[in-house]
């Protein structure tokens, strides 16, 4: 099995397809599988590059929190691309993994073509940033001393899980059963190193402000965590597109795989075309009338 | 040309296609054109109706404010319906039509398949509500003194119209063109018995908590006016979904029409095909 090494420890990547690379990084709850639908589609005309994080086996499980933060995450996407001999990439991840695009794409400009962020945001809202922080170290203690159980159970009803549930029932099934695989102690290390102490977009404002990385954030429209988040980031960076997908929950690429590919494939092509461009700032009036010339 | 009588007001439409119908409901700065990509690609499955509204030649352009207001718009559609013989369709308005598709759902439910409301909100944020209703004003009182081209100089190239120019310059063109061919005094009178007038989104509240027809909420994601409303009428109404265009200004059919078609097809297919649900109460978000 092929794997990258990030300061010793193992990642496990998968590959498919030729050409500009992408990098996909993938959410709290899922693994490089949650890719599969876009891995299928984009390695027709893209090289594709998915890995599980530091904590998902068959990657290392460290055993200290120490071993786990953002930044840290940030180096697993670049030792990933070192290895596999890529300059640059397109990064998209999700949720979790789409912080850590966002950080990337911050850190390392000039290693992303572009970014896509899946569902960014969940305890970056500062309302209820300390409701966010008390339920990520509840459920760490729980998966120290009850296992994955009641995570899985959690995740079933989940208020931006539903959606997936109905709509595709043996999609669902699948995330369930992938779930179940994972490591309880990669994830509570993930939560306590990496969830609990990211810094939230808030702070990050002048810097997103700044960025100059064509980025796609994409949210669902029932995702009620990522909508403020989404919005934020449209607003304050001038290199961000938002789409907003209807009925739709967290995992936008797992529950309408279509959408999303079509969506991000029509973002690359433009990026990689050249024509990209960010944000007129004459779409930044408050008035509906243009300033007088 | 064929015309539609509402309560002595000629309405002027064009048809294509047959099938369950379609009624389109254009914006203040457009007309039943405006909804040409869609009316060529929905008449392969439907039967297209977009009609003019009152103000906008070749229909009547009443001569007074006073003939003129939100609800006689949402009732205008229900008047086309009527003399059309439909007895229920799916309604998609833009902006002002927006609104007036939305009205449309909320008085007349009945008569209403689905709703898709693109662009709707304008005038609807309290800080902003001063501003709209002075900018409103000032336009009305250009088309009256300076007559249509002039007067849309500055609007047509406004904060969410720019998307349109950069990305599909033949297009932004005819948008202009068509803008300028509008009835001056139609348009001030718009202005002022319509737009400056309508409730704004956050007060139908009530109306829309309990709005059961399937409505999706279309808005480009630097319609700025547009955003908050939208999240709104989603967080509100259990029957409404909400697409974000990536992007995109205020008339996303005329911008994105290969995506608004696509989008618009599936939600359609999805309520003709009686598989549209409303949102799972379990995915209601926290109060």
């Amino acid at each position: 099995m092929p794997y990258a090494s990030s300061g010793g420890i193992k990642l496990y990547y998968e590959e498919a397809g030729q050409g500009i690379p992408i990098v996909f990084v993938h959410e709290f709850s899922g693994d490089l599988r949650s890719w599969e639908a876009q891995m299928r589609h984009f390695s027709r005309r893209y090289r594709c590059i998915a890995f599980n994080a530091r904590g998902y086996p068959p990657s290392d499980v460290p055993g200290a929190v120490s071993n786990y933060s953002y930044a840290i995450a940030v180096g697993d996407v670049a030792a990933v691309m070192r290895h596999a001999g890529v300059a640059r990439a397109h990064v998209i991840g999700c949720s979790m993994g789409a912080y850590c695009t966002l950080q990337f794409g911050l850190a390392h400009p000039r290693r992303a073509l572009s970014l896509t962020a899946v569902s960014a945001g969940a305890g970056a809202d500062p309302a209820t940033r300390a409701q966010f922080i008390k339920a990520s170290a509840a459920s760490a203690r729980s998966f120290l001393e009850e296992g994955l159980g009641p995570a899985i159970a959690k995740a079933r009803a989940a208020p931006n899980r539903v959606q997936l549930e109905r709509k595709d029932p043996g999609a669902f099934r699948e995330f369930l059963e992938r779930y179940a695989e994972h490591s309880a102690l990669g994830h509570a290390c993930t939560l306590r190193g990496v969830q609990m102490r990211r810094p939230t977009f808030q702070s990050l404002r002048a810097k997103l402000a700044r960025l100059k990385v064509p980025l796609h954030v994409v949210v669902g429209d029932e995702d009620d965590g990522s909508i403020g988040p989404g919005l934020f980031l449209k607003r304050c960076c001038p290199a961000a597109r938002l789409t907003m997908v209807p009925a739709t929950g967290h995992a936008v690429n797992v529950e309408e795989p279509a959408l999303f590919n079509r969506l991000t494939e029509d973002f690359l092509a433009l990026v990689d075309s050249g024509r990209w461009r960010p944000r007129d700032p004459r779409a930044l009036n408050p008035s509906t009338m243009a300033k007088k010339s | 040309m064929p015309f539609v009588d509402s309560k002595g007001v000629q309405l002027y439409y064009e048809e294509a296609g047959a099938g369950v119908p379609i009624v389109f409901v254009h914006e203040f700065a457009g007309d039943l054109r405006s909804w040409e990509p869609q009316l060529r690609y929905f008449s392969r499955r439907y039967r297209c109706i977009a009609f003019n509204a009152r103000g906008y030649p070749p229909s009547d352009v009443p001569e007074r404010a006073s003939a003129y207001s939100q609800a006689i718009a949402a009732d205008d559609i229900a008047h086309v319906m009527r003399a059309l013989g439909l007895r229920k369709a799916h309604v998609i308005g833009c902006s002002m039509g927006g609104y007036a598709a939305l009205h449309f759902g909320l008085r007349h439910a009945p008569l209403a398949r689905s709703l898709t409301v693109v662009g709707a909100g304008y005038g609807s944020d309290p800080d902003k509500r001063a501003r709209f209703l002075r900018d409103t004003d000032t336009l009305a009182r250009r088309f009256e003194t300076l007559g249509t081209p002039e007067a849309i100089r500055a609007y047509q190239v406004g904060p969410a119209r720019v998307q349109l120019q950069n990305k599909d310059p033949r297009a932004f063109r005819e948008f202009c063109a068509a803008f300028a061919e509008h009835s001056a005094l139609g348009s001030a009178n718009t202005l002022r018995g319509v737009q400056a007038r309508r409730p704004t989104i956050f007060s139908l509240r009530r109306g829309l908590a309990r709005l059961k027809v399937p409505t999706h909420i279309v808005t480009g994601d630097e319609d700025n006016q547009c955003l908050d409303p939208g999240i709104f009428i989603k967080r509100t109404c259990a029957a409404a979904r909400l697409t974000v265009v990536a992007a995109t200004g205020h008339a996303v059919n005329v911008e994105e029409p290969d995506l608004f078609n696509r989008m618009t097809d599936d939600f359609l297919a999805l309520v003709d095909s009686g598989r549209w649900r409303p949102r799972d109460p379990r995915a209601r978000p926290p109060a």
